[in-house]
């Protein structure tokens, strides 16, 4: 026997790949619209100086950013789908199972038939956009290797993991469609658990997607590659990709999930085909994500609604009624479409039992805090320093007294959660720990009026720890120098006119130093209160940068590092500040008590 | 010779087989017989090695079928609906099985085109069902195979391309000693072609016995199947 029958079978690939054309001619004809093209658009362009080989490196990798991997996200299914379409007909499926081929050499030579054109219309694309740069007189070898590395990478990974979906199945539109599902189930099970804490458990808060979005490879690949500048001389001599890595452990993922994919092919029951689901271990796991994920999904839609719309009364029953519908929903028309037919709720009712047992757990330990999650909080010498936010007042604080009062706060808003005032207080903490870990903690409706052990209201504390020492410090920072000073405003309003003192960083400098400081010490300036942030009157805001030498890109960089906004609202006790403003042309009509 | 012992297949919860065996000497024509749902179409998907047995054996001159291209490369395999690639006019489909069956023979494909006079350049897509059979036929032919294996394989072909279809098959098996498994429920057809005749059942065979062209199919099948309740002639006719 010639080895062609035992390894890849050039006459099925030879054929497969020519069967499918106009896939493969179509997916070439986008990339040279996105690549050559672009290129030739850009380099033409009269309106930029920028020299021709930073502005291809801008746009290859601006296009492996975004646009690339959206494409060969695209792509990757149909032509796994295309390839493997003889295992969803019955027919087709017996013609080429009768065919001399080992398993093994069948599925290598239908996987590079789809392999193969998708690489070779990169290398086209490559091609026709060097001829684009060689027109214009010169060739970025290094943008251009790159494109075709990363979007080699990108097809390892979309393409293995879509044709490891076309084994799962026996149905041609499942195929793509399961390949689009679990693409993007992780993050969407961890939005929908999410969004369903955050309305049950106090104090969470929906946040982004962390280890979810590395199981969703596009959009960790979305999210984790870029384009940076190579900085010389205030200007741009080159641009960077940033992404390699990634895309580097997709890739082999990827490869690894073909090799999975082989050995569920090996495997395949060819009367299968038809089929929604052809692994047959699978079949209760599909019918269990199915059921799991719209109860997930209708219980998080029904608890959206009720956020949405402030409605009044526990949600709890109509989430759980929610779930409940969605699991039935999920669970049985999987076995309908599994079974091909309706009668499915006699056999399978245990499962359904079983899964939904699970959901009304799930909900149940949410709803009662059964993890203690609410009541869980560091402990004081375990937290580096603290970053709290309230009612529009946000500043990071380390010292021991305030983290320790920030946590007596914590707990008492914890304690009070019942509680209910017309007035509500939105407080946010997020406690850095000595390990780098972080505890986030966000009540959107602090009742702040109700008192703690000590008798004092949430608000009080509140104040207490904005006002203290540290706080002071942190809002008003006295070691300054002329050149920090930026932008400074003085807003003030008479009846309803507002108006504006224009301020010069110069003068804004000598303001701080001789009149806000001062009264800031004496305690007539700068104190905040929570519970009454309606700025009247006058209403003056400074920036304070720690370095104010900009960016080569000419962008200031906005950090809480670099950057100290200073808020204050001067009255007839501050007495300095104020009279400085009226000597500088605020009219004391505008000034309050 | 192809042997099958104790063979099983199950469909979920359905068996399909239980226990089938059965023997085609080499050189024989063997017609394989039996009412809808005995199991025909399931073992000879099973002896093409499409689906794989849940249990028992399948062997070609004692070598397993299952997942071994050196015996199914020997297999001509025409099932009850032919399929073609959807833009493949005839010599596209002979340029494929030639790069697929190493004993392909190139000079018996055209000489076999004076059998079956078809446009070469024609998809087959436009083709009749019958003059799709008459490119399997053609295509199986071609192979030079050591065992056809036909499932319903002249249904579509007119009176006299039926006699034209077994005068090949049968000088075939008379000049190259090629085994011929015919399921059908023609048995007429069978009567006069068969030298080997198989009834099953639910899953079974019932009788295997070597026949010789006078034995009435019919009465040979009503002696069988209807001992276990089955109204023979309204199955079968």
């Amino acid at each position: 026997m010639t080895s062609k029958t035992f390894c890849c079978n050039g006459t099925l690939l030879g054929k497969t790949m020519k069967r499918f054309w106009p896939l493969w001619l179509g997916y070439l004809f986008v990339w040279l619209l996105m690549l050559p093209l672009m290129l030739h658009l850009s380099l033409s362009s009269f309106y930029s100086d920028v020299d021709y080989t930073i502005r291809v490196q801008d746009s290859i990798y601006t296009l492996l950013c975004y646009g690339a991997p959206i494409l060969v996200f695209l792509m990757a299914p149909l032509a796994a789908t295309a390839v493997f379409s003889y295992l969803y007909n019955t027919k087709r499926a017996g013609v080429f199972a009768s065919l001399p081929i080992r398993r093994e050499g069948a599925f290598l030579s239908l996987t590079l038939a789809g392999l193969i054109p998708m690489l070779s219309a990169h290398v086209l694309t490559a091609a026709v956009s060097a001829l684009v740069e060689l027109a214009y007189g010169f060739i970025d070898w290094a943008s251009l290797l790159t494109f075709l590395g990363i979007t080699t990478l990108y097809t390892l990974n979309f393409y293995g993991f879509a044709v490891l979906c076309a084994q799962l199945t026996g149905h041609l539109m499942i195929a793509p469609t399961v390949y689009a599902v679990l693409s993007f189930t992780a993050p969407a099970i961890e939005f929908l658990c999410s969004g369903l804490a955050s309305t049950f458990i106090y104090g969470y808060q929906m946040h982004p997607f962390e280890i979810s979005t590395y199981l969703s490879p596009i959009v960790a690949i979305m999210r984790f590659s870029g384009v940076e500048p190579v900085e010389s001389k205030d200007a741009i001599s080159a641009w960077v990709y940033h992404g390699w890595q990634i895309n580097a452990i997709y890739g082999a993922i990827g490869a690894v999930l073909i090799g999975l994919a082989l050995l569920l092919y090996r495997k395949r029951r060819m009367e299968s085909a038809g089929d929604v689901v052809a692994v047959k271990p699978l079949k209760k796991v599909f019918a269990v994500m199915l059921g799991g994920g719209c109860g997930l999904a209708l219980g998080a839609l029904l608890a959206a609604i009720f956020s949405a719309t402030n409605a009044t009364g526990d949600s709890f029953a109509a989430v759980s009624i929610g779930m409940a519908l969605g699991c039935w929903i999920g669970y049985f028309g999987a076995e309908m479409l599994m079974r091909k037919t309706f009668r499915v709720f006699g056999e399978t009712w245990r499962g359904f039992a079983i899964l939904l047992a699970v959901l009304a757990l799930f909900l149940c330990t949410l709803r009662f805090d059964l993890l203690g999650w609410e009541r869980n909080l560091p402990q004081p010498e375990n937290v580096e320093s603290v970053v709290i936010a309230c009612n529009g007042i946000d500043m990071e604080l380390s010292d021991t007294e305030n983290v320790e009062a920030v946590l007596r706060l914590n707990k008492d808003v914890v304690a009070h959660r019942a509680g209910e005032d017309e007035y509500s207080t939105y407080l946010r903490v997020d406690y850095t720990l000595r390990n780098g870990a972080h505890y986030l903690r966000v009540y959107d409706r602090v009742p702040s009026f109700e008192t703690n052990a000590d008798g004092k209201r949430i608000t009080e504390e509140a104040n207490a720890i904005f006002n203290s020492p540290e706080a002071i410090a942190v809002r008003f920072p006295t070691d300054v120098t002329h050149t920090q000073f930026h932008y400074t405003s003085a807003d003030y309003s008479i009846g309803d006119y507002y108006q504006s003192i224009e301020i010069t960083p110069e003068e804004a400098y000598e303001w701080y130093v001789t009149c806000i400081l001062p009264d800031v010490a004496d305690g007539t300036l700068g104190r905040v209160d929570v519970s009454d942030t309606s700025f009247s009157g006058v209403y003056c805001y400074l920036e304070i940068y720690d370095d104010l030498t900009p960016a080569a890109t000419g962008a200031f960089a906005y950090t809480r590092e670099n950057y100290t906004q200073v808020l204050i609202a001067p009255t007839r006790e501050s007495v300095r500040t104020t009279a400085w403003l009226i000597e500088h042309g605020l009219p004391e009509a505008a000034i309050q008590q | 010779m192809i042997e099958i012992r104790n063979l099983a297949k199950n469909y979920d919860a359905f068996p399909a087989l239980s226990g089938l065996d059965m023997t085609v000497p080499d050189g024989s024509i063997y017609g394989l017989v039996g009412p809808n749902g005995a199991g025909k179409s399931t073992t000879i998907r099973l002896m093409t090695g499409i689906l794989r047995p849940d249990g028992g054996t399948i062997t070609f001159d004692g070598k397993p079928v299952w997942e071994n291209p050196e015996v199914k490369a020997q297999i001509a395999y025409i099932p009850d609906e032919v399929w073609f690639f959807p833009q493949a006019n005839m010599k596209d489909m002979m340029r494929f099985y030639k790069g697929i069956y190493p004993s392909f023979d190139e000079s018996r494909w055209q000489k076999l085109g004076e059998a079956f006079a078809l446009d070469d350049k024609q998809p087959i897509r436009r083709f009749s069902r019958g003059m799709k059979k008459q490119v399997a036929f053609r295509l199986a032919l071609s192979i030079r195979p050591k065992y056809i294996i036909l499932d319903e394989p002249v249904d579509g072909l007119d009176p006299v391309m039926r006699r034209q279809v077994w005068s090949l098959v049968m000088a075939d098996s008379a000049e190259y000693g090629t085994s011929v498994l015919v399921s059908s429920h023609n048995l007429r057809e069978l009567e006069e072609i068969c030298d080997h005749i198989g009834i099953m059942n639910k899953g079974k065979m019932l009788a295997e016995r070597a026949v010789d062209g006078s034995e009435d199919l019919e009465k040979l099948l009503i002696d069988e199947l209807g001992g276990v309740g089955y109204d023979v002639k309204n199955i079968l006719l």
